[in-house]
């Protein structure tokens, strides 16, 4: 019997509509099941059948569930008006708000699941959906059928903001952004580009955006940023990040072509302090290779070797005596040091830790099976070195002040 | 087979720079009991002496004076050259005979007189004809005589009258002492064996003397400079003084309990042969800082290069444990030296903090005693402000560290817990942080210093966190009314100060800042204990109270509260 009411409608006897509505009073489900399955062919055929299910069931799982299936058809449906879709999606929202936890659940994998190409509903419904149960889990592979890129970039702002430090984990969001990256590169790219434009404690995040899913940065081109503050900003995010620099100079390198003079000399600063304070010879060797040999190059180089020179000066003096050196009388506790830290990498597990600063990066790799190496480490403390990740000594001088100016605004 | 000659042979062939024979010789002499006129530390550089050591002494039972020069370093062997040449042997020699040592030494002029000529080498044969020549003509028809002490003469004298006569009296010194010397840079701790020998040398009972200090005892005070002397040579050959530093201290500790022990602080005697030794080790420190000081002031200059992750516990370590010594240093300079120049030490102080970041990151609570030094270094040289902020920041790193990494200073003093906390994360059963020894005594500073917003700052963060307040208070005090629950009753106070590193007669006083007291209230309760603790310490009435700072960093014993104490005002 309702297969064929179906039949009839959908082979363009609309006068059936009537039929199927008055099933209503006396049998909600059935009635709901038919409309589920109709392919409503006009606006006032929708607008008929959207009044009848105004008003919305918070209790009864089944027909909340069919309420919400009728709703996601008006959504996908060509012939809604954006009136309808704006009513539909209305109601979509108080169920989630409104709804029994079940209900919550059961709809909301409906509106992830069958809602296509919506790209900018689904975010709604999902903004509804997390501050009703706090799921943030759900981020996770929520957007794998997103086409645009802004929602998980908005999403990621939205919660880094509240607690806008380095800390800030982007698990949740890194699945969304590696596919972010493959079928939208340019404006991914763009998004990316644009975290250095805004307050300077977003340009932190940026960086952590390019390392999402893997341990080699993508490299976007900072040249497109057009203004000199930006740029700028991008410098100083990039010097700060804690580990990995020598995978982020290829990104950073090409600021040397900036039109601002500015940024050519705190280009030349920033990578002199990195030079003269951190990573040494390593990265003063892997700058000299990024850069060509034009008259233009070699000269941005001189302070930057000046910087070398003075830091072996420094070390030669810090090294010609014995009386502060820790191999010499920390030898215990280095040795207790390195030896827990042999220990830890074989049992550590993907933990939430309370760790130093340090500590965070230690499980970046871990978890993916490599060892550290530090440029001036004592080479006998690692068994065995896979793959290197470069790390800011500052961060092992005084990890505390490390992080606190790690996270404050300049 | 006798292992002492070689012993000593081989330690005096190892004194290659010119000043280390200079200074050990005149250790020999005094236990010889020659009276040591002239040292070549005052006249070095002057050649119109012409002479390094002036000394008068007996000689088979005959009076003499004696010129002695020395030669050592890059001279150390008499060859050709170093005869002939300008300031060498022959003008040295002739300058000892013809030039005169202007004394007010009782009829000087008219004792005999002997020129030595000390090398801690040999007489190499290609010089040795010119030599013999000119010694010849020179004295065979004068009243003088001559003689020279090479390395093995030197040996024989020092086995004899100084190693022999005392500290390789036995096997068992014997063993001690070359197992010191050869483990000297194995280990960041002083040796077990060290601390063996020292003992073992005091072990002889004291029983007074009349008149003049026994030979034995004579014996014993120069061997301990000898021993000083001898590390501080081979932590130069290590190029690290800080082996020395730690020696030294510890035999400048044990040294001043023995004579605690024996009631012998007002004992002149003893207190100069005391001086001696104290006055080598903070020459040491002297030359200790004059290295490192350059490198300490640098940006981050402690922290170090190679070290890499273990940098998180080794800089902050490091920058404390040198920041206190440096605080001694200054102590003693501004105690003993008439000189100090306190606004050059406030600089020197004051640069090290600010260049190295972690001065304010305290990891066990034991660092209290350079933080308290600071700041009484701070007041005492009327800086209140720099006093305040280094607290203030102080305070701020515990906070962060407990809201942030969970972690608060190891009541314990442990850093080897603190590294197993940074790296697995895990506190270990040792690790000890639910009383805070540390933020009592911030707190009471606040008073001192008059910070309220601070004290409320650290109020309110010790209820938030539940952390017990106390402080570590002897019985001894002179008010005290648990002196009947002391237990070492055969030590005093310092005594115990001085020799036990787990000191422990004493009590846990509770500090209460519960229900939100208020500071106007603590200040009031403070000043109502102010007398709870006091003590009139030996050490200091014989002027070294300096020494009891280093005694607490040595044992890492907490200041008493008269430390601070003394310093709240009504």
């Amino acid at each position: 019997m309702s297969d064929v009411l179906i039949d009839k409608y959908n082979s363009n006897d609309q006068s059936v509509l009537s039929d199927i509505l008055t099933i209503y009073d006396k049998n909600k489900i059935e009635c709901l099941e038919l409309l589920e399955k109709l392919e409503i062919k006009n606006i006032k055929d929708a607008e008929r059948c959207f009044d009848l299910i105004n008003s919305l069931d918070f209790l009864n799982l089944e027909v909340a569930n069919l309420q919400a299936s009728v709703l996601i058809q008006f959504l996908t449906n060509q012939i809604s008006t954006d009136s309808l879709v704006e009513k539909s999606t209305n109601n979509l929202q108080e169920l989630i708000r409104n709804g029994s936890d079940e209900i919550v659940e059961q709809v909301f994998q409906k509106v992830r699941y069958s809602l296509r190409n919506k790209d900018g509903l689904k975010y709604s419904l999902l903004i509804s959906y997390i501050s009703r149960t706090e799921n943030f889990e759900i981020i996770k592979d929520f957007f794998y059928d997103f086409n645009n890129p802004v929602y998980i970039f908005d999403l990621m702002i939205k919660l880094y903001s509240v607690t806008p430090t380095y800390r800030f984990n982007l698990d949740l969001f890194s699945n969304g952004i590696s596919r972010a990256w493959q079928i939208k590169p340019e404006s991914t790219e763009e998004l990316t580009l644009n975290l250095f434009t805004g307050d300077s404690t977003f340009a932190i995040l940026a960086v952590k955006v390019l390392f999402v899913n893997s341990l080699n940065p993508i490299s976007i081109d900072l040249l497109k940023l057009k203004n000199k503050t930006h740029q700028l900003n991008a410098i100083k995010a990039i010097c700060k990040f804690p580990h990995s620099f020598d995978k982020l100079l290829p990104t950073l390198i090409v600021l040397r072509r900036s039109r601002f003079k500015d940024v050519v000399g705190q280009l030349q600063t920033e990578l002199s302090k990195k030079v003269y304070e951190t990573y040494h010879d390593t990265i003063y060797k892997k700058i000299k290779n990024s850069i060509t040999k034009t008259k233009k190059d070699i000269k941005f180089l001189e302070p930057i070797k000046e910087a070398l020179d003075d830091y072996h000066k420094l070390k030669t003096f810090k090294e010609s005596i014995n009386d502060l050196n820790p191999f010499e009388n920390e030898k215990t506790l280095i040795d207790l040091y390195y030896r827990l830290e042999r220990e830890e990498n074989v049992r550590m597990m993907n933990t939430e830790r309370t760790g130093t600063i340090a500590s965070l990066f230690k499980k970046i790799v871990i978890v993916r099976g490599n060892s550290i190496k530090y440029n001036n480490s004592p080479p006998t403390k690692m068994a065995k070195i896979e793959s290197s990740l470069l790390i800011d000594l500052e961060s092992y001088r005084n990890p505390d002040l490390y992080e606190h100016k790690l996270n404050i605004i300049e | 087979m006798n292992i002492k000659p070689l012993v000593v042979k081989s330690y005096l062939e190892s004194l290659t720079e010119e000043n280390e024979l200079n200074r050990i010789f005149p250790i020999l002499l005094s236990s010889l009991k020659f009276e040591i006129l002239s040292k070549p530390t005052y006249n070095k550089g002057l050649p119109e002496y012409g002479k390094d050591i002036v000394a008068v002494g007996f000689e088979n039972g005959i009076k003499k004076r004696f010129y002695y020069e020395l030669k050592g370093g890059g001279d150390r062997n008499i060859t050709t050259t170093n005869l002939h040449k300008k300031d060498g042997i022959i003008e040295s020699i002739r300058e000892a005979k013809y030039k005169k040592f202007a004394t007010d030494y009782p009829n000087f002029e008219k004792l005999p007189l002997k020129i030595v000529i000390v090398h801690n080498g040999i007489l190499k044969g290609s010089a040795r004809e010119v030599f013999d020549g000119f010694i010849k003509s020179e004295f065979e028809f004068e009243n003088i005589d001559f003689e020279r002490f090479d390395i093995e003469r030197l040996t024989s004298e020092f086995s004899d009258h100084l190693f022999g006569a005392f500290l390789l009296t036995n096997q068992e010194n014997t063993k001690l002492f070359n197992k010191v010397l050869i483990n000297l840079n194995t280990s960041e701790h002083v040796s077990f064996d060290y601390i063996k020998l020292v003992d073992n040398l005091f072990s002889k009972e004291w029983k007074g003397y009349k008149s003049k200090l026994p030979r034995q005892w004579v014996l014993l005070f120069e061997t301990l400079k000898l021993i000083a002397f001898i590390i501080y040579t081979e932590a130069k050959e290590y190029n690290n003084l800080d082996i020395c530093k730690r020696y030294i201290a510890s035999l400048v500790i044990k040294f001043w309990f023995w004579i605690l022990k024996n009631k012998l602080e007002r004992d002149r005697k003893v207190i100069n042969y005391f001086n001696q030794v104290f006055f080598f080790y903070i020459s040491v420190l002297g030359e200790y800082f004059r290295r490192t000081l350059p490198i300490a002031k640098i940006f981050n200059g402690l922290s170090s290069e190679k070290s890499g992750r273990y940098e998180q516990i080794g800089y902050t370590k490091r920058t404390f444990e040198y920041l206190q010594y440096l605080c001694f240093y200054i102590d003693v300079e501004m105690e003993l030296d008439e000189k100090f120049d306190a606004e050059s030490a406030k600089s020197i102080l004051t640069m090290v903090i600010n260049n190295n970041s972690v001065s304010s990151r305290p990891l066990i609570d034991i660092n209290s005693i350079p933080i308290i030094e600071i700041v009484n270094i701070y007041l005492r040289l009327n800086d209140k402000l720099s006093a305040s902020n280094y607290l203030k920041s102080v305070f701020s790193y515990l906070k962060n560290g407990k809201k942030k990494y969970n972690r608060m200073p190891d009541a314990n003093n442990s850093y080897e817990s603190m590294i197993r906390f940074t790296v697995t994360g895990k506190k270990s059963a040792y690790y000890s942080e639910t009383t805070s020894p540390l933020l009592s005594t911030l707190l009471e500073y606040t008073v001192i210093l008059d910070l309220e917003t601070l004290y409320l700052d650290i109020r309110d963060f010790v209820t938030e966190y539940n952390i017990d307040l106390g402080l570590f208070t002897p019985h001894h005090g002179v008010n005290s009314n648990s002196k009947h629950l002391i237990e070492n009753t055969n030590l005093d106070l310092e005594e115990q100060l001085f020799s036990i590193p787990d000191f422990s007669d004493g009590y846990q006083r509770a500090i209460d800042v519960s229900e939100n007291l208020e500071f106007k209230k603590f200040k009031k309760n403070l000043i109502e204990i102010k007398e709870e603790y006091q003590y009139e310490y030996r050490t200091d009435l014989a002027g070294f109270s300096p020494l009891r700072n280093l005694a607490h960093i040595y044992f890492k014993i907490p200041f008493f509260p008269d430390k601070w104490r003394g310093k709240l005002i009504e």
